[in-house]
């Protein structure tokens, strides 16, 4: 899912980096203080992350774990994420620094999405398969909308692209089940020891989920 | 349920907890490396080219084109590499090589050969000034019964041809060991991220709990 330095053409990068430079813009807006802590725990979850690898048939992925991102954080994931994918790029040459606003964008909007579409069921499953559930829904989700914005990026640079990028879209198909397996395992743990993170907003949500808690 | 405040103290010994027990993973994972394609290549025998792509993590990068270009970026050729990830690339001037790897799916690396590693009877490429610089020296005679080549211009001698055979056997492995010493993840490495993002935390923190009394302040 990390594109290297030198694939892209301009317009694509360009636009990347604006689009990623709005969501930052508007994750660090939406921060609450006290919410900083776990902001910087799933930063380094996430940076730690691509090092994991999982094997797969013949080859092996390794991890992104932006649906947990997204779904513990909301918005304040692009900056988390921007963060952690700089500091990949770095040091472990893993992605790109003139792509960064484009991995940035293509794997933290849909951790975004998954907050929309799987927090407020976390929250409030009943039981522990079903906030097992929300989780998984929110891994593999995640990891399904990142493959497909991944393959967009590479197509929309240039038609040569077409069947690498669809190729590589399906190499995720495994990883959509072992990060929503991973995902829901870590939401039924949160979930009992510390169920605040899932419960308390982010400062500047809608009013609605506060009044419906 | 009520709103309850997440409680700083509690929201800080979590964080703090992860975080160690995140970097005590990190240290167990030896065959720590960063999922990338890697390129790089060597001059062999004669004017060619011989080079590889793969993951450091294992794993060859297979059917992958591999792009060549001189300084000043123009096309010298193409080539591919087969099911071991190897490819071959006949030099034909004595100058810099940029490898480009493209696998397609967002991978890909670059590799640059100095004219240096290229034998000096290449020609050097038109319009740019990476000829090579004066005369290499004359082959040197090895061995009292072999006869020394006669001129630098002509095609290496068998001996000499054998010399760079044998030499390139030893070094070729010793590069890539080299290599994959780099490549490795260093536990620092893994730690200093984390340190950094700790560090920027603490100053969002500084800015937004800034901003939160400067509100108070004014109520």
């Amino acid at each position: 899912m990390h594109i290297a330095d030198g694939i892209l053409s301009g317009p694509v990068l360009l636009g990347g980096a604006a689009l990623a430079a709005g969501g930052v813009t508007l994750g660090l807006r939406k921060l609450d203080y006290e919410r900083v802590p776990q902001v910087a725990v799933l930063s380094s979850v996430f940076f730690v992350a691509s090092l994991i690898h999982a094997p797969v048939g013949p080859a092996s992925m390794h991890l992104v774990l932006n649906g947990l991102t997204g779904l513990i954080l909301g918005w304040a994931a692009f900056p988390a994420i921007l963060v952690a994918l700089f500091l990949q790029a770095i040091l472990f040459g893993h992605g790109g620094l003139t792509v960064l606003g484009v991995n940035t964008l293509n794997m933290a909007l849909p951790a975004v999405a998954c907050y929309y579409l799987f927090r407020r069921s976390a929250r409030r499953a009943k039981s522990a398969a079903g906030a097992f559930g929300c989780g998984a829904a929110a891994g593999g989700v995640a990891i399904a909308l990142g493959a497909l914005m991944t393959a967009l990026a590479l197509l929309a640079s240039g038609e040569e692209f077409k069947g690498p990028a669809i190729g590589m879209a399906g190499a995720y198909l495994p990883l959509v089940f072992i990060e929503g397996l991973l995902t829901g395992s870590i939401v039924v743990f949160l979930r009992r020891v510390r169920p605040e993170l899932l419960d308390t907003p982010l400062a500047g949500q809608m009013i609605e989920e506060v009044a419906d808690a | 349920m009520p709103k309850e405040r997440l409680g700083f103290k509690r929201c800080a010994e979590t964080a703090l907890l992860s975080l160690l027990a995140l970097a005590a993973l990190s240290a167990g994972g030896k065959q720590a490396l960063a999922h990338r394609v890697n390129i790089y290549a060597w001059s062999e025998a004669g004017s060619a080219i011989r080079g590889e792509a793969y993951f450091p993590g294992g794993g060859k990068a297979k059917n992958a084109t591999v792009e060549v270009f001189a300084p000043g970026g123009r096309k010298l050729g193409e080539t591919k590499t087969d099911d071991a990830g190897q490819f071959t690339f006949q030099a034909r001037y004595r100058c810099d090589h940029k490898f480009v790897a493209n696998l397609g799916d967002g991978h890909g690396a670059t590799y640059v050969l100095k004219a240096d590693e290229l034998p000096a009877a290449l020609p050097a490429l038109s319009g740019t000034t990476t000829a090579a610089e004066g005369a290499e020296p004359q082959p040197k005679p090895v061995g009292p019964q072999r006869a020394a080549a006669a001129v630098p211009e002509a095609p290496p001698s068998e001996v000499q041809r054998l010399v760079e055979q044998a030499v390139s056997r030893q070094v070729v492995p010793l590069r890539r060991q080299i290599r994959t010493y780099e490549e490795k993840v260093r536990f620092r490495d893994i730690l200093g991220g984390i340190g950094y993002i700790v560090g920027l935390a603490g100053i969002v923190f500084y800015f937004k709990a800034a901003a939160k009394a400067g509100t108070k302040r004014k109520q």
